[in-house]
């Protein structure tokens, strides 16, 4: 996105702010895709158009506090981000316990990946397929805070002072979090490859 | 086996080629006019949100067609209740709803747990060594966890909110709400 699309976008926010309340459909037309994408890797597809709705809508309130120190893109992605986390946290206090299970296929493919012969048995396709549905099982085990430290810091990079901001974290707080939750998915794809080598 | 930093690494590697690799949600052709139905919703005054949202509740409950969507429905009206939204919600119009659910829901029976942790939530002073007084978010999500259970149940529960919000609880009260449970 140009910096010309970012003035788009700031004209648009100084019409909404002006009462102009037309102007905000305007602007989820601009990144409703951008939105979409976003939540559509931290939620599953069934939930994508329900948390980007409320993303849009807490973008909708917190407007008068933009300062334009960033892109509106990017405050809106963190924004976004954060309504991702609280669908989590909700998730959490439900206490909804994942009964998912591991198939011979995916103990295979992990094993397979331990021992770096993934790539010369797997097609790319599958390779990635098996992949995710490792790591979706892994991620379904962990409570929301982890589950957003490894995806933000472990699977996309992220800055730890980046993921602060967006948990409202001190920096130092994500980077203890960080080393915690390598331990605890490093424990359990041991579940996993121990549960394998027991069948 | 204790996997080492280099095969975790590589695992993390896969993970990461995956992840940004992930498919695009589908399309969805009602996104922005559910969204416009939503900031419209989001702009009315807090008693009409709650009002209308345990209206949805209900018809949803007596369609008995989607038992997340009417979880779902009674958890956002329940998230109106929360403590920032109090000072401004016209009570008289929310407990009107909850009566309303009482009337129209078939009593359930509840279970022996439920009364239990009932009375443990509105319980105002804690014996020595329990837990503390739970604020009123506990209770609402309390609320939000049990409210699978039934609308008579939930309803009976976010009476107990406003009792405990607005001042402590009298045994009488608490009888009183424990023979409308039981």
């Amino acid at each position: 996105m140009s910096s010309g699309d970012n003035y788009d976008d700031l004209r648009l926010i100084e019409r909404i702010l002006a009462g102009e309340q037309s102007a905000f459909g305007e602007l989820v037309e601009r990144h409703e895709t951008y939105v979409r994408r976003i939540v559509g890797k931290h939620v599953s597809p069934a939930e994508v158009d329900d948390v980007a709705q409320l993303g849009f809508i807490e973008v909708y309130r917190s407007l008068k506090n933009f300062r334009g120190e960033s892109s509106f893109r990017t405050w809106m992605g963190r924004i976004v981000l954060r309504q991702c986390y609280a669908f989590w946290r909700q998730r959490d206090r439900r206490k909804e316990v994942s009964t998912s299970f591991m198939s011979e296929e995916q103990e295979e493919w992990l094993a397979r990946t331990m021992n770096g012969t993934s790539a010369a048995v797997y097609a790319e396709e599958e390779d990635l397929r098996l992949a995710r549905q490792v790591l979706f099982f892994a991620l379904e085990r962990l409570n929301a805070e982890d589950r957003t430290i490894v995806t933000l810091v472990l699977l996309e990079d992220r800055s730890v002072q980046e993921v602060g901001e967006i948990l409202g974290w001190s920096a130092v707080r994500v980077r203890v979090r960080v080393h915690r939750v390598r331990e605890k998915l490093r424990g359990i794809l041991e579940a996993i490859e121990k549960q394998g080598n027991d069948k | 086996m204790r996997i080492s930093k280099d095969v975790f690494n590589r695992i993390l590697e896969s993970f990461k080629r995956a992840w940004r690799k992930l498919p695009e949600p589908p399309d969805s052709p009602d996104f922005r006019a559910q969204l416009e139905q939503r900031l419209r919703f989001d702009a009315s005054s807090p008693t009409e949100r709650v009002e209308r949202k345990f209206a949805a509740a209900l018809d949803l409950d007596s369609a008995r067609s989607d038992s997340t969507a009417f979880r779902r429905s009674v958890m956002d009206a329940v998230a109106e209740l929360s403590p920032s939204a109090e000072p401004a919600l016209g009570h008289a119009a929310v407990v009107a709803q909850f009566r309303r659910a009482v009337l129209l829901t078939p009593e359930p029976e509840p279970s022996v747990e439920f009364r239990h942790q009932l009375m443990t939530k509105v319980r105002r002073e804690p014996a020595y060594g329990a837990e503390p007084e739970p604020s009123l978010l506990d209770v609402t999500m309390f609320l939000a966890e049990r409210c699978a259970i039934s609308l008579c149940s939930v309803s009976v529960v976010v009476s107990v909110i406003f009792f405990t919000q607005t001042s402590l609880i009298s045994m009488t009260e608490l009888t009183s709400l424990m023979i409308l449970v039981g």
